[in-house]
């Protein structure tokens, strides 16, 4: 007797289940949580940034100093930090994600340039390193047809980035697998699944070796290789792969959303070099279930010894001490990400609109400054009736011109 | 996504969530991996809403992919040896079509990912061969044989499938 028919109606029974309620309002959440994820946007009142920043004094610091956590103060854009605003995107008020503007600062002219294609390729995602000087891209591979496909990732020099020399880009070899954002009930990396070091010479990535091992492979800027596939087995289906304390060492951490079942509150450690379990930590419940879900920065601090969650504080990895931010001045909105470390004692969070933040590990803020989108400063080709939101990424000034770009 | 296409993302799923949950289910085996499947890859098919003309086949296309590429092997991938099949159940048996099922459900996850996953279009979706090959990206030849080799394994693994009064048309 042939197996199909009766295979047919066995498969027919066994599927026979229902869908969990609330499908649609669910998945729109984490469609947009996706994009918030990516860039951090938040609504942006332009009329409001053009006229604080014309009424601000001009305060520029080298070194942030301390001030009191109700009061932080409101400095020029053009100042003189140690960090800038190395590339942005404006989102459209209509709009998937199609039409968003990004603008990458040239570091050769110290204006911002708008980018949206790489090597003839629109790209979907793009990460500056934090030393400003190269960018990853996500690009689509030209070999693959049809509109399923694993994305690839390339690395070009923002100074190519900007000039338009796509045969400066070096993409990632295809082989082993490296993987987009997992979604949902998957592991994932920070940002867009592609990671820098925090001296911007490595890569991390996520991936697979096979049907059922998964971990991770570093991609090496020196040397322009690609490590095999570490495979982590203890990998939870529901983590957050970043940097650990150091440059040679990878943390695994609990991700969140709001549908995620998994709520291990365990970061584990692990040798980037062979993929061996280095150590542990375990958060405290103050942290509840955010952990390190931090959107756009490496949550761990450069010296290994912070770490931010979710903007609701930072934590101490030797004492396990818990810090929360104070946001109360600052409404809340869905963009809040915590933007960049600044040094090793503070880190950088847009908190709402277009509202960076400076605060120390103390959880206290020393500065905030208003972003000046749709000024010459910052330009946009969208009116301020189009825009919807604003997303930023900062890198160190080391690799532009004095006093350009957006600095904080 | 403006008003209206989200109007039109929630009549889609209003019309459509059951037969893809269905299909995410029999692809991961466990009802949690497969609200996850399907969640991921409706929140992809969000992104692009405006530029499918076929939403359902984007979905059921993002979710084979991710299903074959990877990730959620750890519910249905686990393979297992033969001792945890359970035994064939008697003919006649009052509980040989729960006995059915469950072989049946053991049998599916001795499978690769890929023979799975084109059983689950050839045999659920009731896709050709050409569009199942289309949706994965492989050849005719290749599904032919995916094809062939899961259900040879099932043949091994649940023999009571081709004995089953369930069958269609089989005497009652």
């Amino acid at each position: 007797m042939t197996i199909e028919s009766p295979l047919r109606k066995e498969l027919r029974e066994l599927a026979d289940v229902a869908p969990p309620a609330g499908l649609a309002d669910r998945t729109l959440a984490a469609a947009r949580h996706r994009r918030h994820r990516r860039w951090a946007i938040g609504g942006v009142g332009i009329a409001a940034v053009a006229s604080v920043v014309l009424a601000t004094t001009l305060v520029g610091h080298d070194e942030p100093k301390h001030r009191s956590a109700t009061t932080p103060e409101v400095i020029h854009p053009a100042g003189k930090g140690r960090e800038l605003v190395a590339a942005y995107t404006v989102a459209p008020s209509r709009s998937n994600g199609h039409n968003d503007e990004t603008w990458v600062l040239n570091p050769g002219t110290g204006r911002y340039v708008k980018v949206s294609r790489v090597a003839g390729q629109r790209f979907d995602d793009l990460v500056i390193s934090p030393d400003g000087r190269n960018a990853l891209v996500e690009v689509p591979d030209p070999d693959i047809v049809g509109f399923v496909h694993p994305p690839q990732w390339g690395v070009i020099p923002v100074a190519a980035l900007v000039a338009g020399r796509g045969d400066e880009l070096h993409r990632l070899p295809p082989e082993p697998p490296i993987y987009h954002e997992l979604g949902a009930g998957g592991p994932a990396l920070n940002d867009a699944s592609a990671s820098w070091s925090h001296d911007g010479s490595k890569v991390l990535l996520l991936g697979s070796a096979g049907d059922s091992t998964y971990g991770f492979a570093i991609y090496d800027m020196r040397s322009r290789k690609l490590s095999q596939i570490r495979p982590l087995h203890t990998l939870p289906s529901d983590a957050l792969l970043c940097w650990g304390r150091t440059d040679s060492e990878i943390a695994l951490s609990p991700r969140t959303q709001s549908w995620h079942r998994d709520r291990s509150k365990t970061i584990r450690f692990f040798s980037a070099k062979d993929g061996h379990q280095t150590g542990q930590e375990t958060l405290p419940d103050a942290l509840d279930s955010s952990g390190l879900a931090n959107y756009n920065a490496q949550p761990i601090s450069p010296d290994g010894r912070y770490a931010v969650g979710d903007l609701s504080g930072v934590m101490d990895l030797a004492s396990h001490q818990l810090r929360r931010l104070p946001l109360a001045r600052h409404p809340a909105t869905t963009a809040r990400a915590t933007i960049s470390w600044y040094g090793n004692q503070h880190y950088v969070v847009q908190v709402n609109d277009t509202t960076l933040l400076l605060a120390n590990v103390k959880a206290v803020p020393e500065r905030s400054m208003r972003l000046p989108i749709g000024t010459s400063a910052m330009p946009s080709g969208l009116s301020s009736k189009q825009i919807a939101g604003l997303g930023v990424q900062m890198a160190s000034v080391a690799a532009y011109p004095a006093g350009s770009g957006v600095r904080f | 996504m403006d008003a209206q296409a989200e109007d039109e993302y929630r009549q889609f799923l209003a019309a459509r969530s059951t037969a893809l949950y269905r299909a995410a289910f029999l692809l991961t085996g466990q009802r949690e991996a497969a609200e996850d499947l399907l969640q991921t890859a409706l929140v992809k098919t969000i992104g692009r809403w405006k530029r499918l003309d076929q939403p359902e086949a984007y979905v059921r296309k993002v979710m084979y992919h991710h299903q074959i590429s990877k990730w959620r092997l750890r519910s249905w991938g686990k393979v297992r040896s033969s001792a945890d099949l359970p035994e064939i159940a008697d003919a006649g048996d009052a509980f040989a079509r729960a006995d059915l099922r469950l072989s049946l459900e053991a049998a599916l996850r001795l499978l690769s990912p890929g023979q799975r996953a084109v059983l689950v279009m050839r045999f659920f979706d009731d896709l050709p061969e050409s569009e199942v090959a289309a949706i994965l990206g492989v050849s005719v030849g290749t599904v032919r044989t995916q094809c062939h080799r899961a259900l040879r394994r099932l043949r091994e693994r649940c023999p009571e499938l081709t004995t089953s009064n369930t069958a269609e048309g089989a005497p009652s």
